[in-house]
Order: structure tokens, then sequence, then C-alpha cells
């Protein structure tokens, strides 16, 4: 999957806690602009993958590089704030990740403070930009979170995470505490952010619908490892590996045969021995 | 009042055969909050039957009214609220029943299935002291508790049912649990079962595993059952008709497959478009704007805003449920040609 244009070189990385090996052997690059995706069910791995990517958790062997720059892994606040230039989260539940004494467009220029020395008037115009870019209007942009709806919050969340211009955007589940419409209008709006400024995407689901909707590549992942890698439209459409298979079976659909899938999980999870 | 009867009635005649031994019968149930800042009621003359052994869905959006619809089955209404219409169970209309009515309706015509099985289970208390409460309660001895809870657990596909009962509900993962509360929901033969987004918290391929029990379980009770949810497909996969919820009001009523393959509603229509599907070359289209809040009362229809087949004609009156095909819609272009264009 190498190309010269990478942004980010994911090698071999490895964590265990315990003796739970959470993530083994992941590798991949991310080329600009391109969006990849990451899919398993619970304790697959697949959030640790993205924690260690933003590094949040640190990984017991293996490398997150960004091109042009060293392997740093440096803790300081210097060596952090550089890494959040370069990656920025959003995380699964809007309700959980906005402080909820600050007004969006507070929180976007605090954002903005702590990393461009910025006057004032042009602080407060980057923020308006950004709220602009997210669809928040000017009611929502000054109210506290738990005025606002969960759609409106990950819109939010969004709008902070783009304030540093990352080259890379790690969203952890971003929709799957969403209604179907909103759900909608956040994957139409990452649609737009991505082909407007050519930012990469690291989409964390469990739902392979949704992730078809907005990767170009897939990783699944399944106890820890990756089990099939590809672009993700031939990965849908010729599954490889027993689990994709079981995956994509999964997703309800008329005429579908859910005891058939409960039989086929239990075969193969007999068949995998955890951490083998 | 003269208002909703005129849409009790028209609703009567659109949805078919609404008569004989019904499982669940509602009736114009509008519930309206009396404290905070509502301005319309969170449902509005809801009709909808639910035929002995039939399953059906309840499908919409957060705030859309599902999870107060299905609850008003066991007359559970929001703290304050004020009721009108019926909700007939087992020939018990729940809405102002005695006391004993209910619990007989709640400890034997009805039970529910919740989306956190976490928050229906006492967390200090064993599996089996869950399973058997009821049966204790009835004075049935401890032997024959344990036998009974075994048997109830083999049911549901738990293989190793005396270690099982003495868990705690923390020591069981959430598939697992929600196989318990599967198990107790079918232990007392109830003729209505309401599923309120049973598998919402659960990972796909469980998800999977627990329909198809709650489905065989369900078909080898007899039961009926209402499966709200706000999942299109997973509603068609699992129920033969179809309710459409928007702002408290019944939007479309269809069986599963005709409702997919040509929706009537433009809501139903907009949903569908938003919701990502594997087989879909297109990408899902946003529903334009955003839902109807409480502080919001719209003279004419809810949707009137976010459709883009909307006329004049529709900000006057909220529309009636009119019949379309198989079922009923409530748009006053549903029998246009082609209300998509």
């Amino acid at each position: 999957m190498s190309t010269s244009s990478a942004v980010m070189e994911v090698v071999h990385l490895r964590k265990s806690f315990g003796p739970m090996v959470a993530v083994d052997d992941m590798s991949f690059d991310l080329a600009a602009g391109r969006s990849i995706g990451i899919v398993g069910e619970s304790g697959s791995g697949k959030s640790t993958t993205a924690r260690m990517l933003v590094g949040l958790e640190r990984p017991d062997s293996g490398t997150v590089s960004f091109t042009g720059e060293g392997k740093d892994a440096g803790r300081g606040t210097r060596a952090r704030r550089a890494r959040a230039r370069r990656i920025q989260m959003v995380a699964q539940d809007p309700y959980l990740s906005l402080d909820p004494r600050v007004t969006p467009r507070q929180a976007l220029e605090r954002v903005i403070r702590l990393h461009f020395d910025l006057p004032a008037a042009e602080r407060r115009e980057r923020a308006q930009a950004l709220l602009d870019q997210v669809n928040l209007g000017a009611r929502e942009a000054d109210a506290l979170p738990r005025g606002l709806s969960g759609g409106q919050r990950q819109r939010v969340a969004i709008a902070r995470a783009l304030a540093v211009s990352p080259r890379v955007l790690v969203l952890d589940e971003p929709t799957s505490a969403l209604d179907v419409s909103v759900q909608a209008q956040i994957l139409a709006l990452l649609r737009r952010i991505r082909a407007e400024q050519g930012i990469s995407f690291v989409f964390i689901s469990h739902d392979l619908a949704v992730v078809k909707e907005i990767t170009d590549e897939l990783i699944v992942m399944y106890r820890g490892r990756v089990v099939e890698a590809g672009p993700t439209r031939e990965v849908l459409r010729r599954p490889s590996h027993d689990y994709t298979r079981l995956l994509l079976d999964s997703i309800p659909r008329p005429g579908w045969d859910p005891e058939s899938i409960g039989a086929a999980r239990r075969a193969l999870a007999a068949a995998t021995v955890p951490g083998a | 009042m003269r208002v909703r009867d005129r849409f009790r009635s028209d609703a009567a005649s659109a949805i078919p055969g609404g008569d004989v031994a019904d499982a669940l019968r509602i009736e114009g149930l509008s519930v309206r909050l009396t404290r905070g800042d509502a301005q319309r009621p969170i449902l509005d003359g809801v009709d909808l039957v639910v035929h002995a052994g039939e399953t059906v869905g309840l499908v919409g959006e957060s705030g859309s009214g599902k999870s107060v619809t299905s609850r008003a089955a066991l007359g559970m209404f929001p703290a304050g609220a004020e009721v009108r219409g019926r909700v007939i169970v087992g020939g018990v209309d729940v809405v102002g029943a005695r006391r004993s009515a209910l619990a007989r309706v709640r400890g034997g015509e009805a039970a529910m299935i919740f989306q956190d099985p976490r928050a229906g289970i006492n967390p200090v208390r064993r599996v089996g002291d869950f399973l058997g409460e009821r049966m204790r309660r009835r004075g049935i001895g401890r032997a024959e508790r344990r036998t009974r809870c075994r048997a109830l657990l083999d049911s549901v596909g738990i293989s190793d049912p005396d270690t099982t009962l003495r868990l705690y509900p923390h020591q069981m993962s959430g598939g697992m649990l929600q196989r318990v509360m599967i198990a107790a929901a079918l232990s007392a033969e109830p003729g209505l079962l309401l599923a309120d987004e049973p598998t919402t918290a659960l990972d796909v391929t469980i998800q999977a595993e627990i329909i198809g029990l709650l489905m065989e379980r369900r078909a080898h009770s007899g039961a009926a059952m209402l499966f709200v949810t706000h999942d299109l497909e997973l509603a068609a996969a699992v129920c033969d008709r179809i309710y459409v919820m928007y702002a408290g009001r019944i939007v479309e009523c269809r069986p599963s497959g005709s409702l997919f393959a040509d929706p009537r509603h433009p809501y139903s229509v907009a949903l569908l478009r938003a919701t990502p599907r594997l087989e879909s070359e297109v990408p899902v289209v946003p529903v334009p704007g955003r839902p109807l809040s409480l502080a919001e009362a719209p003279v004419g229809c809810a949707f009137a805003p976010r459709c883009p087949h909307a006329v004049d004609e529709c900000l006057e009156a909220p529309p009636a449920l009119v019949g379309v095909g198989d079922g009923a819609a409530a748009c006053i272009r549903c029998n246009d040609e082609d209300p998509r264009r």
C-alpha cells in the first residue's frame, strides 16, 4: 500500500494490557487526502489502534510516523502540541467529549490561541470560519453543550479537531450514537471537508455500510490482528476472510438469516485461539 | 375532540382488518407534558394495532415518540403527563386503569425488553434471583424455581445454566445479559412482547444472534411483538408491518416489503435515502433541516419545513392518515403520481 505521498506510516504496532494482546502487528500507510477504515467488533483492537495513532496510548513496540518528520515519541508539551497539529481525533460520544461549561465558539478560540500566535480579531475570524464550515449557526455557536443536539455536538467536535489544520483526522465511531438522518448529515459534512481540504481520515467503525460511504481502503481487525486489508469496495464485494464474511452477513436486510450468523460466529471463535 | 374523532375514523378505515384478536390496540393516543416549555403533545392522535402473533415495527428518530408509544402499552406514561385516548392490552384499557389491572398487564399480558439490559436488572442480585423472582412471589418452591430457571436459560441458548444462575450482571457480557432479559420477558408467556431497540448497544454479529433468538423464541411462543427501532433495515428484516413516526404522529403504516419498495410519505423516502446500504452505489442523502423540537407547534404538517414536495396546503392543517395501496400515509400528496419526483 506504500505510496510516495504517504502522510502517515504505521509500522508493526503492538500493544498489550497484561496478558491480553489488544493490537498485534498493525501496519499501514495513509496517503494525503485518502480515507482508510478500520472495522471490527468490541475488543478487536480498533479503538486501541486509534488511541495509539493520536498518542493517547503508548505502543509496546512499533511506530507511528509522519512524513517529513522524525519518529519522535516525545512526551513534553512541545512534542504533544506538534503531534496535535498533525493528527486530531473525534470521539464516539458527543455527550462526553465537550466541556459542559464552554460554548463551541469559546472552545474553538481556545484551541486556536493554544496553537497559533494570532491577534484576537483573526482568532475570532478563524473560529467563525470553522463554525461556518460545519454549518453551526450563531445560536448554536454561543450555546452551552447541554443546549445542543447530538449531531450539533459532533459538529463542534469536528470543528475543534479541524481548528489546528491537522493532516490526519481519526474518527472513532463518530456517528454510532446518532440517528440515521443525523448520521447522513455528518457523513456528508465529512465528505465535503475531505474534498475541500485534502485531509486524510482514519475512520473506526463496526458498521460496514457506513464505512463503505466514507473510506477508500479498509482494514478488518479480529482479536487484535489484521485479518484482511484492501480497497474498500474490493473487500466488501469479495471478502476473503471468514470474519469479514460474517460481518457482511450480520447486516440486517430483508430475508437475512440471523440464526446461521450465530453459528458462524461461534465456529469462528472456536477456531481462533485468542492471542495465538 | 372533534379533530381527533375525525382523525380516528379516517385512520380506522385506512388500517385494514383491525378488529379481531388484537394483542395491542392504541386508539387516538395523545400525551402532553404539562410542565416545561412543550408547545405540542409528545404523542398526537396515535393509532396503532398489533394483531395476535404479528410482528410490527415502530420506526422513528430520537424524540419521534416511538418509545413513549411502546411504554404506553404497559401503562407507563411520563410523570405528570396529560393522556387521552385508549391503549388496550389483553382486553384492558391501561389508560386510567386500576393498579391491580395494571399489575396484571405488566405481570402477564405484556413484557418489555429494553435497549440496555443493565438498566433493567438489579446489579446486586444474582441472575437466578432475578429470573426466579416472579415464581417466588407465586409461591413456587426453591427446587422447582431452579429447574424452571435452568430451562429458561437453556431456551435462550445459554450453554451452562447452573453457572450463569449464580452470576451477577456485571460478570456477563451485554449479549449474554440480553439473552437473560429475553428469557425473563418470555417466562410469563405474554401475549405481547415489547422490544425497545433491544440490540442497539450490541456488536453487529451479536445483534444478529440476539435478533435470531428473539425471532425464534417469539415464533415458538406465538406472542405478538412491537419492535421499536431507529434502524429501518433492521425493522424490515424482522417485522411484517412497519409504522413510521415523526414528531409524535404516525406518518406511514405499510407491510415491510412495500414500505421499502414504494414508500409514500416523503419522510419515509428521506429516511430510506439517509440509510447507508451495502448494496447501494449511491451515497447517502441527508434529510435537510432538523427534527421538530417540543417547543415548536406547527399548524400544518410537521415535516413540511423539510419536505421537498411541500405546497401551501401542507401548512394549513396536519394531514390525516389516508389509505395508500396496502397501508396508510399521512400526506396530502401521497397518492400523487410520484411523490419522489
